[in-house]
């Protein structure tokens, strides 16, 4: 299940804690969908990540907060730290899973 | 419709040397329903120490070696997340709390010690993780159920369709789809796109072949945009619009084929459902079958 974040807010103390992708995102992105259902799978088999989806529509002042320069970004954090973003729709999940798994367990 | 169907092998004895044992039954629909509901909620608590560990499990491991990656107090794996070693996550399968494996890595000897071994815990379902899916007008236990249950008997016999036809073309004796036909089920699919890509006075029949292929020509994009929206998906594997005819000849020879199949069994001769003149014809003889298998199978079966 993904956690929707519709303000910047609490955004900051959600990520703080263990392993977090931020998907940043916008309703009409196509692309968008398709790293919705990849991250979804990923989630499935891993528990202990966490899903933060953010729709830039509800809070424009995100992008720019989290420089965000194309949707969907995915951002990765481990215990509040930013440790790697992904930019565009067209990774694979075998792409993810290993950005996901150097942050995680090194190189 | 020019193109004619004269003989069909029988469609219910095709169906049944195809079978269906593997249709999604209850527990396997139940079990999907519970996996899909219950992520991100699922927690993990101490298993059995005798209780070997398997896929799913969250395992704490003590890894020594040369190698930094794998010279750790502690590493913490969900066996078949493919995240870490996959080969290590396998090993790893049978194992319980307190043992110990070798196994190398990139040519050094790795010692992994299971610290701690966890199972998962799924929580009873609710109609709060039904409303987190975020379904149109579905909210309650049951809708979900009914929702899934629908779902997945008609991907299933969709599937099964699809099978079916295939044979069924195969060894049916009907014309080669007519060069007229063809034409006019490929100016049905083009028309929408035709609208949808029209701005001011550039549109897809006056576009020059340099700016269709700056718009459209990405065959790497055409896989996903087969995933997103199918309907143009077609586009990005063409370079003119007379290359995109050219594409369309084949899928459009199949439509034609299909259909007249369809028809025949459904005993369908409408012109809403003729594919030369409608371009929902096939989807929707296409819906008609599925229902119509998935009640046999779910009937009979």
């Amino acid at each position: 299940m993904a956690i929707e974040y519709p303000t910047t807010k609490d955004y900051d103390q959600v990520v703080a804690e263990g392993f977090w992708i931020a998907d940043f995102y916008t309703s009409l992105c196509g692309p968008c969908k398709l790293v919705d259902r990849i991250i979804n799978e990923i989630v499935l088999d891993n528990p202990d990540i966490n899903w933060a989806k953010c729709n830039l529509e509800n809070d424009w002042g995100m992008q720019e907060r989290y420089n965000v320069l194309g949707t969907p970004t995915l951002i990765f954090y481990l215990d509040g730290e930013e440790k790697g973003r992904m930019v565009g729709g067209f990774h694979s999940k075998k792409e993810i899973e290993t950005e996901i798994s150097k942050i995680i367990y090194g190189e | 419709m020019k193109t004619q169907l004269y003989t069909l092998p029988d469609w219910q004895q095709v169906l049944a040397e195809i079978g269906w044992k593997d249709a999604p039954t209850k527990a396997s629909i139940d079990q999907t329903i519970h996996r899909e509901l219950t992520k991100g909620y699922v927690t993990f608590e101490q298993q059995p120490q005798d209780k070997p560990i398997e896929a799913g499990c969250r395992v704490t491991l003590k890894t020594t070696s040369v190698l930094p990656k794998y010279n750790r107090e502690k590493t913490v794996i969900i066996v078949g997340s493919h995240l870490y070693d996959a080969d290590i996550e396998n090993m790893l399968i049978g194992m319980t709390e307190g043992q110990s494996a070798k196994a190398k890595v990139k040519d050094e000897i790795v010692l992994f010690d299971v610290v701690k071994a966890e199972q998962k815990v799924y929580p009873a379902l609710s109609d709060e993780m039904v409303q987190a899916q975020q379904l149109e007008g579905i909210i309650s236990l049951p809708q979900y159920s009914n929702h899934m249950q629908i779902k997945l008997r008609q991907a299933y016999a969709k599937q099964l369709c699809e099978g079916m036809l295939d044979k069924l073309i195969q060894h049916a004796s009907m014309d080669e789809p007519d060069a007229e036909d063809i034409r006019q089920v490929i100016n049905r699919k083009f028309k929408p796109l035709r609208e949808r890509f029209s701005h001011g006075g550039d549109d897809l029949d006056n576009m020059s072949p340099e700016k269709w292929t700056e718009t459209f020509y990405n065959p790497a994009m055409r896989a996903s945009y087969e995933q997103i929206y199918p309907d143009i998906a077609p586009l990005f594997d063409t370079t003119s619009k007379e290359s995109f005819y050219e594409n369309e000849r084949g899928p459009a020879a199949q439509t034609i084929r299909k259909c007249l199949v369809l028809r025949y069994i459904l005993q369908d001769n409408t012109d809403a459902h003729d594919p030369t003149q409608e371009l929902k014809a096939e989807p929707e003889l296409m819906q008609a079958m599925i229902d119509r298998l998935c009640g046999i199978i779910y009937m009979e079966g």
